[in-house]
């Protein structure tokens, strides 16, 4: 009888224990939850505004697949292509979503995020984003401190940063956002638009119009290109992206026109343009991937070396003049009347 | 890997994780590695020489009970203190010691050129000398058995919360812990994370915070004036403290996830009511180490009461590091004791004379003041680059600029104005916070409150650290006390 009354208090309380866990446990997911909540909210509250949040912001104003031709790169690409001179002309609903010295590797990612909601019928790489982000430069953080945090960031970061602290570091961007305490400015506008109250422009299309003439200042710009650093490269690395990218949109049925935006002769020999092109031409034809190399398309665009009146900005960037012609033409391109 | 580190943040998750799971027997060996895997993350070679002063004052203790005689046990132990104070020499005081002689040389005239050592300073060395002698003296005076075991013995001395910068360890009391059968006790894992947050709210928001201001005027003292250096003094005397005691937590709370308890290192030093109770506050192990290891084999307060003092207070500046400022802050602190000391009956007197009680709260708090502002004043010698610094700062610091007040500019100090104001507010918080754990344990408080109200404030303690924390950037910094 002894015997019995202990076993059913040992049985009971062995079931209060596993009881007594079990609600430990389930607290710990909520208070983990709740702390999950938070850091995303402060994440978003004290997020570093810039062109590449402004722009990822416009993209997902954007109603779900509502755009025909959308656009990849970084600025050589929205520097470049004007939607709205591609629409007047193609009559296509066109989106510029290139971010600041964005990456093929980067771009890879966002894209990934972008076709979560559109799915367009063709892409518009520009190919200066070949090139690879594992440096921890500003550029590349904005860039990366615009995506969502999420698996997808997760996933970037881990595949960009051979240093794997690196790549926790640019997964948490409020390591580096935090300090924003100290600037009301950025949590007004932020909890502005978190509360939507501060929508971005609907119409705003992503294209940067470069409405400067001819200058001292320009002049300079072309004068010093010979001291850029950055250059498209053609590698290992960058190959494994741009595959990544003709992979993606084969499977999704969408139609990749690599394409690249003009600059000036003095970049071109800076960067041994000659080169560059030939791998490039040859890396699309080993993909089937169609290429519109404008730096080889200067007069039948209508733009030419040296012309910072109705063509270039400096160097490396079109003005918006030059950016009519060159996106008339691609437009002109996607109807297959090139 | 910095306590205040993501890196850190995994490794202690995956250790706690991985110890609660193994097997009680593989538990140690698991530490161990663990241990050593976390001191060689700052530098690999200088595991070896953990392992050399292991090895030795491991053998040292075992010859110690194998001695036939009196004579052959002192002579074991001054060999193995010789080696082991050996290796902190060389590392540590050697160059010190040598550009010293070199002066002294210098100034009988005769040319000599100091031979440089161009050694880094191996982390945790001092902690870890300290806490091996200790246990070899213990030894020797029959205070303890010796550790027959040499991998437990090797845990004890590289333990990994406390390997860095302490708490020094007592073999009686850390030993024992790290072999015993410890369950998973969500309680204790709840308070050794409360008191993680506690010291990296002290560290990241508090210290690190202040160090900006700090590091603004000391580093460049002829560029400030008098007032600059009086508010970054009392922001040191405040970084310093966040900064150790904040270092302290992270470990005692680390070691308690493990379920072992560390000696407790500081009991709200700046409420002590004189320079005798500040230290009785202030970094417990060390003071305690130099209390039973030094003080009271000198005599203690009986015989040479008073040059006994001086004499463990400037062996404390010295170990806290090879420089002439810090020679002087230890003597400085003995000093202010022995005045105390040898001016007690006339204070006494005083205070009879003006009615005034020890236990009137006006008379209490006075202390504290006085105290805060003497050892606060010992801290420009701790915090001046060096002896040419230190003066420059001795002059400067009486030399007041009244346009201070009427064109305030806090970019003067380094820090935005923003920053300033979070600073003032984070102090005067840490003092309300230290005056009511003075009375009642906040956390015993806590844990009789509904959950809402403990996860509210667990929720506030990880938002203050993320907001505020400096972090990220160019202005996070090293623990003081690693340097030692």
């Amino acid at each position: 009888m002894r015997t019995a009354r202990n076993l059913s208090t040992s049985n009971s309380e062995d079931n209060n224990k596993k009881y007594w866990t079990a609600g430990y446990f389930v607290l710990s997911a909520i208070f983990l939850a709740l702390v999950i909540s938070m850091f995303l909210f402060l994440t978003a509250l004290l997020q570093t505004p810039g062109s590449a949040v402004e722009r990822k912001r416009a993209m997902e104003q954007r109603p779900a697949n509502s755009i025909d031709t959308l656009i990849i790169g970084n600025s050589h690409a929205y520097c470049t292509f004007d939607p709205a001179v591609m629409e007047q002309t193609n009559g296509e609903k066109v989106f510029n979503a290139g971010m600041p010295d964005q990456k093929i590797d980067i771009m890879y990612y966002n894209l990934l995020e972008t076709l979560k909601t559109q799915k367009p019928g063709t892409i518009i790489m520009e190919g200066f984003a070949f090139g690879r982000s594992d440096s921890v430069y500003q550029g590349y953080i904005a860039d990366m401190d615009a995506m969502d945090p999420g698996f997808n960031k997760l996933k970037a970061c881990f595949e960009i940063y051979p240093d794997k602290y690196d790549a926790v570091r640019m997964f948490i961007s409020l390591y580096r956002s935090h300090n924003n305490w100290k600037k009301p400015t950025i949590i007004k506008d932020n909890l502005k638009y978190m509360l939507g109250m501060d929508k971005p422009d609907k119409d705003f299309s992503g294209f940067y119009p470069l409405d400067s003439r001819m200058s001292d200042a320009t002049l300079q710009k072309y004068k010093d290109a010979e001291s850029i650093k950055f250059a498209p490269v053609i590698d290992d690395y960058t190959t494994d992206y741009f595959r990544r990218v003709v992979k993606l949109c084969h499977d999704r049925g969408i139609r990749l026109v690599v394409s690249m935006a003009p600059f000036n002769d003095v970049y071109q020999k800076k960067v041994n343009y000659p080169a560059f092109n030939q791998k490039l031409a040859e890396l699309c034809k080993s993909e089937d991937v169609e290429l519109v190399d404008f730096n080889m398309l200067y007069k039948q665009v209508g733009i030419e070396y040296g012309d910072f009146e109705d063509a270039f900005h400096h160097a490396q960037h079109l003005n918006k003049w030059g950016a009519e012609k060159v996106s008339k033409y691609m437009a002109e391109y996607l109807l297959g009347q090139k | 890997m910095i306590f205040n580190s993501l890196q850190y943040a995994l490794f202690l998750f995956l250790v706690v994780i991985l110890y609660f799971i193994l097997p009680q027997k593989a538990r140690w060996i698991f530490l161990l590695a663990a241990s050593y895997f976390f001191y060689m993350s700052w530098d690999a070679r200088y595991a070896l020489l953990l392992l050399f002063s292991t090895v030795i004052t491991y053998s040292s203790a075992l010859l110690l009970r194998r001695a036939r005689n009196h004579g052959q046990k002192v002579l074991y132990l001054v060999s193995c203190l010789i080696v082991n104070l050996g290796i902190l020499f060389v590392f540590k005081y050697f160059n010190f010691f040598n550009e010293t002689l070199a002066d002294v040389i210098r100034l009988l005239g005769i040319s000599y050129q100091p031979l440089k050592l161009s050694l880094v300073l191996p982390v945790g060395i001092s902690f870890y000398t300290f806490q091996t002698l200790g246990y070899l003296i213990d030894v020797y005076k029959g205070k303890s058995e010796p550790e027959r075991h040499f991998g437990k013995y090797a845990l004890f001395v590289s333990f990994f919360p406390q390997i860095a910068a302490g708490p020094i360890g007592r073999f009686d009391s850390l030993r024992p812990q790290l072999d015993s059968k410890h369950l998973f006790d969500t309680e204790r894992i709840r308070s050794g994370l409360l008191l993680i947050g506690q010291g990296l709210i002290k560290k990241l928001v508090i210290a690190d915070r202040l160090a900006v201001l700090v590091n603004a005027v000391y580093d460049s003292p002829a560029d400030h004036n008098g007032i600059h250096f009086a508010i970054a003094t009392i922001f040191f005397s405040i970084q310093i403290y966040c900064d150790f005691s904040g270092y302290t937590d992270i470990a005692i709370g680390s070691a308690r996830l493990l379920g072992v308890n560390l000696m407790e290192n500081f009991r709200r030093p700046y409420l002590g009511t004189s320079v005798a109770g500040f230290w009785k506050r202030w970094h417990i192990s060390l003071t305690s180490w130099f209390r039973d290891y030094l003080y009271i084999p000198l005599g203690g307060n009986r015989k040479r009461h008073l040059p006994n003092i001086l004499i463990v207070f400037l062996a404390s500046g010295l170990w806290h590091g090879a420089s002439l400022t810090f020679v002087i802050w230890g003597f400085l602190n003995g000093l202010y004791q022995v005045m105390g000391i040898v001016t007690r009956k006339y204070t006494d007197k005083l205070k009879s004379l003006l009615k005034i009680s020890d236990s009137s709260v006006l008379f209490i708090n006075f202390k504290r003041l006085t105290t805060f502002v003497l050892i606060a004043f010992s801290w420009i010698f701790f915090r001046a680059g060096s002896f040419d610094d230190l003066k420059l700062i001795l002059t400067r610091l009486f030399t007041w600029n009244a346009s201070f007040f009427t064109n305030f500019n806090a970019k003067g100090l380094g820090m935005q104005k923003s920053e300033l104001i979070v600073s003032f507010i984070a102090v005067v918080m840490l003092a309300v916070y230290e005056l009511i754990q003075e009375k009642i344990s906040v956390g015993a408080v806590l844990r009789r409150r509904p959950v809402v109200v403990r996860w509210a404030v667990y929720m506030a303690v990880i938002a203050v650290i993320i907001l505020f924390g400096v972090y990220g950037d160019a202005n996070s910094t090293q623990f003081i006390y690693f340097k030692f």
